[in-house]
């Protein structure tokens, strides 16, 4: 066999990569060139992804060195590897969720016109992408996360054909999508390969990777096996390469069907087996993803859950330990049936359920605390008396469990995080056994684990089952699945479609099952929820429904404003004169400026508690330089606005560089800025240009003055920020930092953007209180209130306080809200010591609206985060 | 030995020795800065100080934060010397009522935290405009009695064996909390919801409870505090707890725990309040200005917050 690649596009030689004490990638050479569709195979953790993360510059390699084209080249962050013309694809989206489909497209670099973001090209491109990979369905002005999960992939798909890349990296990038997209797909990947590209594919699926690839490479832990013409190998000579082990030896031997385990002697308590199963479930649905599965685990029996990723396994794990809302069906422990509400319930003595669940950093472990304190989390009320924690029993279950489990560690009291991968999994393993289980679920527990400790837990795995533990394994893995369990049912669509064991229960069945081939699924897709996206034309209603769901916040705010103003106005006794109507607008542009500074600073994450008091000194400076001849007066309401941006970039230092909490960084510049107002004006008083203060505070044409300077700020500051480049990577990095980071995004420079402008428009808000209240004080309360009432004025607009979605105009209607509220109390008469309580209670109620779609979530896995 | 010098403790000793650095420059400024009269009274200072922030920091191990405490405050003042002075109660009611009313707000702001999911943020900085609407209404209308009673200033004035009381109330909720976060499972759920809910939500922890009970006792503390200061200062009065919101954020962090929650001590958190007090007191006693205590101390904030900051960095 010749060398199939001859004109290498990239080249890597000697790439070792390690992540503690686990070698990832050991000395790896690997060339790919274009105008090829290059698979890259292997089990999992053979180390594919990390070296497709190397590529794409999201890690660096510990030894090794790059060429492209023959250049030497270093990838420090996703970035740089994206200037290149490397593309990825990857498993986990890099999309951010509260940006529109085009935005997302474009995102790193968006058509410009007059330095703005030109959204009419935009959008014609993301019309043009979206349609080349055969997804007109999807309207390019749709909010990303309300998009179901395959069409977002075929957004991230979308987004890196974009940036016209040299190669393209695709890992499992067919994972959620429908099987007509999937052959959609294969087409755009062949024209893409026709044109010149290079295209690197991982995927479980040999039969994909037998339909597109040109050539294979094969990974086996952590090295390069070999590289072959896709033609020369069948795939049934492929897998054993990715194996490369003797199956037999790496798991433990099966009880056979006298019930007697051959090799491990002293357990066996087979003829025990009583009828009824210790798990049995009945016709369990939930949502769609879950329809009508029955099935039955005994004790001492591992059944498996096989099938494609996304068919319902991880859902049915959570259903039966009590994590999802509304599922239909029943679930019996021992012919009893108990209600599971919580994983508190699972766990009770009547149950005794344990689940490992899938993500082990995020939802099996808390990473910062200690081993001793992560051990003992799940079975902490046994090891208490009344509450109080019993230390000897603690010391005693752990030095069991350490001892049991056989958990590399030499500190007790060290964060769980400095643990490897497999010993942390360890730790989550051992956490349950102490509440001594009957039922062990177990969510693909091997995943990025290496080879040695998997073995050591699949043998634990048939020792628990042996002492009399039911457990239901669910693995992306089938060689495990096969190696491991007593029986295998395979899921699809969330079916249960085929039970396999004994002598059935090897690859080609596992797998000819999973695609559940010549059956009629095959034509409905892959997950039920998918349909609702199909064939629709952009009706009026749908494209109102998309408003709605856009601009839900403001048009709220907008509604509640409206109301109220109407009813003022029917209640005034002289009608709506200018006056009246000045007065109104001069009392909320002061709340309004600060709210619109808060505004900026939330869509990026934050929070500014100190813009209260930029306010307060920037309206005690003006008390002292805004007056005397006319150019004094511009050249100090210069100084003032001046000042407020100078501490808007003090903020964003401290929260950028420092890395300080900005809530935190920001109550204390908050002091410092408060005890400059102070210096300028130790006691209330001052002088402020007369003649600037009836400019505001007057009206135009029947316009009040105060009312156009919020309508220019909107026009001239708010809208070109909200269309240029930094200011909707400020939305990005709200909306999820990662994903930001991921697509090349300045994020320290987006912050600073907003924090500085945000101190901008503080001051400003300073400079109309001085020239309303003709003087300056510097009064903590007053920046307190303008502080909180701004966040409130954010919130009540629509502006989520996570980040990442928004805008200036709900938090004006929503400053006018708040500011409104007495006035409408006055003209009806209300008493106005009810006033202060409205207040509050508008506010409460306001935020409250919001939580009650959270009562509606139906997996708790979305609530708690 | 270890542990007592490990990274987590870190911040207690900077702490500890910023406290030593003010009392040193006390005393060179005047020598009464440290004579023992003089700390009892910083002290006695602290306590109410301490009482707050001693709830406020179960919130914020949880990753949360309390802005109803300032008005929580006024209402645990405002509302136990209203039941007091009525002759039917004959005084029975006076703490149940007042600490009720905090536990109450804690309730709602847990209630509306654990299972709307409002970010504690904003939906306790409503409860604070709330309960101000509700004192306003209350005080407005019938100027109920609002001077301090016997207990209270027992409580909070008077000296046993020549220590403050307040010392002692203080030491009591100290000593309550210390051992629930460090001896009794309950303690071990704050951390663990406050590092990651939903880890904890699947080794059974009822997180939600968890949530309700921190922010009850965030209330309590609160209201406790309110009482006691009615008593020190012998009547109560709007906006009393204005001036306890920010500095009992700026002691718990100062004394180490995180923001973002899951870390913390609560010896930290004495230390914070003990090092927020003293450096009030000694900017007072520098005569410095009200504008230059203000920049001092947002400046000392910084430079701690930055020093702990790079401590983390380097040793990871």
């Amino acid at each position: 066999m010749s060398d199939p690649i001859r004109h290498p596009f990239l080249k890597l030689e000697g790439v070792t990569k390690r992540y503690g004490g686990v070698t990832a990638l050991a000395n790896v050479d690997f060339a790919c060139s274009l105008g090829t569709i290059h698979a890259v195979v292997g089990e999992n953790g053979a180390g594919k992804s990390s070296l497709m993360k190397i590529i794409a510059g999201v890690i660096r390699s510990d030894e090794g060195r790059i060429y492209l084209d023959e250049t030497l080249v270093h990838f420090a962050s996703p970035a740089d590897a994206t200037r290149h013309g490397i593309a990825c694809i990857f498993q986990e989206l890099s999309l951010l969720p509260d940006l529109s489909v085009s935005d997302n497209i474009s995102i790193a670099d968006p058509p410009r016109r007059f330095g703005l973001i030109d959204r009419r090209r935009q959008r014609d491109c993301a019309i043009d992408i979206l349609r080349e990979i055969g997804c007109p369905d999807i309207h390019p002005s749709e909010r990303v996360k309300d998009l179901p999960l395959s069409r977002q992939q075929m957004v991230e798909i979308a987004k890196a054909l974009v940036r016209q890349p040299r190669l393209i990296i695709m890992d499992e990038a067919t994972s959620a999508l429908t099987a007509k997209d999937v052959e959609q797909l294969y087409k755009v990947i062949r024209q893409l390969r026709d044109r010149g590209l290079a295209i690197l594919y991982i995927s479980h699926r040999m039969h994909e990777i037998a339909a597109l690839a040109d050539i294979c490479s094969v990974f086996r832990n952590g090295r390069h096996i070999d590289t072959f013409p896709m033609a020369t190998r069948t795939a049934a000579e492929i897998v054993p390469l990715m194996i490369g082990r003797d199956v037999s030896q790496a798991y433990p031997p099966k009880p056979t069907a006298d019930g007697t385990a051959s090799s491990i002697p002293g357990r066996i308590n087979v003829e025990s087996r009583s009828p009824i199963p210790a798990l049995e479930v009945i016709s369990l649905s939930w949502e769609h993803v879950l329809n009508g599965i029955s099935l039955d685990v005994a004790k001492n029996e591992i059944v498996g859950l096989g099938g494609l990723d996304g068919q319902g396994q991880s859902e049915l794990l959570l259903a039966l330990f009590g994590v999802l809302r509304g599922v239909d069906g029943k679930v019996l422990i021992n012919g009893r049936q108990p209600s599971i509400d919580h994983p508190r319930q699972a766990k009770a003595s009547n149950v005794r359920m344990a689940l490992i669940p899938e993500d082990r950093k995020t939802q099996g472990l808390l990473l910062p605390m200690s081993i001793r304190d992560n051990l003992v989390l799940a079975a902490a009320s046994d090891l208490s008396n009344h509450g109080v924690i019993d230390s000897t029993k603690e010391r005693t279950a752990i030095d069991e469990a350490v001892e049991k489990l056989r958990i590399k560690v030499n500190d007790l009291d060290a964060p769980v995080r400095t643990l490897s991968g497999g010993n942390q999994q360890k730790v989550v393993i051992g956490k349950w056994l102490m509440k001594e289980p009957r039922i062990l679920l177990l969510n693909d527990p091997t995943r990025g684990i290496d080879v040695g400790t998997k073995q050591e837990l699949y043998r634990l795995m048939r020792e628990l089952a042996q002492a009399g533990i039911a457990i239901l394994f669910y693995s992306t893995d089938y060689e495990e699945l096969i190696g491991m369990c007593d029986r295998v049912v395979v899921c699809y669509g969330g079916k249960l479609i085929r039970e396999l064991k004994g002598a059935d229960l090897n690859d080609h069945n596992l797998i000819t099952a999973a695609l559940n081939l010549s059956e009629e699924f095959v034509r409905s897709g892959s997950v039920g929820a998918v349909s609702e996206t199909g064939g629709r034309s952009q009706s009026k209603w749908q494209t109102f429904r998309r408003f709605w769901r856009w601009n839900f916040g403001p048009i709220t705010a907008f509604m509640v404003f409206a109301i109220m103003f109407l009813l003022f106005s029917v209640k005034q006794q002289n009608g709506l004169s200018v006056n009246v109507l000045t007065s109104l607008s001069n009392k909320g542009v002061v709340l309004a400026l600060v709210a619109m500074a808060q505004t900026l600073v939330i869509l990026t994450g934050g929070f500014d508690l100190s813009a209260g008091m930029i306010l307060t000194m920037a309206s005690c400076l003006a008390s002292v330089v805004v007056n005397g001849s006319p150019g004094q007066i511009a050249l100090g309401a210069a100084a003032v606005l001046v000042s407020g941006l100078v501490a808007g970039a003090i903020n964003a230092t401290i929260v950028v560089l420092g890395r300080i909490q900005p809530i935190i960084a920001t109550l204390a510049t908050g002091a410092i800025y408060f005890g400059i107002a102070l210096l300028l004006r130790p006691s209330p008083g001052g002088e402020v240009s007369e003649d600037l203060s009836n400019a505001l505070t007057y009206d135009v044409g029947g316009i009040p003055t105060s009312f156009l300077l919020l309508v220019g700020i909107l026009i001239f500051v708010w809208w070109p920020f909200r269309n240029s480049v930094i200011g909707r990577n400020c939305y990005a990095v709200g909306s999820a930092e990662g994903a930001a980071y991921m697509s090349g995004l300045a994020i320290g420079r987006s912050r600073f953007a907003a924090y500085a402008l945000g101190g901008l428009l503080a001051a400003t808000a300073g400079l109309a209180l001085s020239l309303i209240s003709l003087s300056g004080e510097a009064s903590a309360s007053q920046g307190g209130f303008y502080t909180l009432n701004s966040i409130a004025a954010v919130a009540i607009g629509g502006t989520s306080l996570f980040g990442g979605s928004g805008g200036m105009i709900g938090s004006i209607l929503g400053a006018f809200i708040l500011r409104t509220i007495s006035d409408l109390l006055f003209v009806f008469n209300a008493p106005a010591l009810w006033q202060p309580l409205f207040q509050g209670l508008i506010l409460l109620g306001a935020v409250c609206l919001g939580g009650l779609r959270v009562l509606r979530r139906k997996n708790q896995m979305d609530v708690f985060l | 030995m270890k542990r007592i010098f490990s990274k987590a403790s870190q911040p207690i000793f900077i702490a500890s020795a910023c406290i030593l650095v003010i009392l040193a420059i006390g005393a060179a400024i005047n020598p009464n800065f440290v004579s023992p009269d003089y700390l009892l009274l910083q002290l006695e200072v602290a306590s109410f100080l301490g009482i707050v922030a001693a709830g406020a920091m179960l919130v914020i191990l949880l990753g949360h934060i309390d802005l109803s405490i300032p008005w929580t405050i006024t209402l645990g003042g405002m509302m136990s010397t209203a039941v007091a002075h009525m002759p039917e109660t004959a005084g029975l009611l006076t703490l149940p009522v007042g600490l009720g009313c905090g536990v109450l707000v804690g309730l709602i702001n847990g209630v509306g935290i654990a299972w709307l999911r409002v970010p504690s943020m904003i939906f306790t900085l409503g409860m604070n405009a709330v309960l101000q609407g509700l004192v306003v209404l209350y005080t407005g209308g019938s100027a109920p009695a609002s001077h301090a009673t016997k207990l209270m200033s027992i409580m909070a004035v008077e000296r046993t064996f020549g220590i403050p009381n307040s010392l002692f109330v203080w030491g009591g909720v100290s000593l309550v909390i210390a051992f629930l976060l460090r001896a009794t499972q309950f303690g071990r759920y704050i951390y663990a919801v406050g590092n990651r809910e939903r880890a904890a939500y699947l080794s059974g922890v009822p997180t939600r409870l968890v949530i309700v009970v921190c922010f009850a006792v965030s209330g309590l503390t609160a209201a406790l505090g309110g009482i006691m200061l009615t008593g020190y200062s012998t009547k109560a009065y709007q906006g009393m707890g204005d001036a306890y919101l920010l500095p009992s954020i700026a002691a718990i962090v100062l004394g180490g725990t995180s923001v973002l929650g899951g870390s913390g001590s609560y010896l930290g958190t004495v230390v914070g309040v003990l090092l927020i007090v003293l450096l009030q007191s000694m900017l007072s006693v520098l005569q410095m200005p009200e504008a230059g205590r203000q920049i001092i101390y947002g400046g000392v904030l910084l430079s701690m917050l930055l020093l702990y900051g790079r401590g983390a960095r380097l040793s990871e």
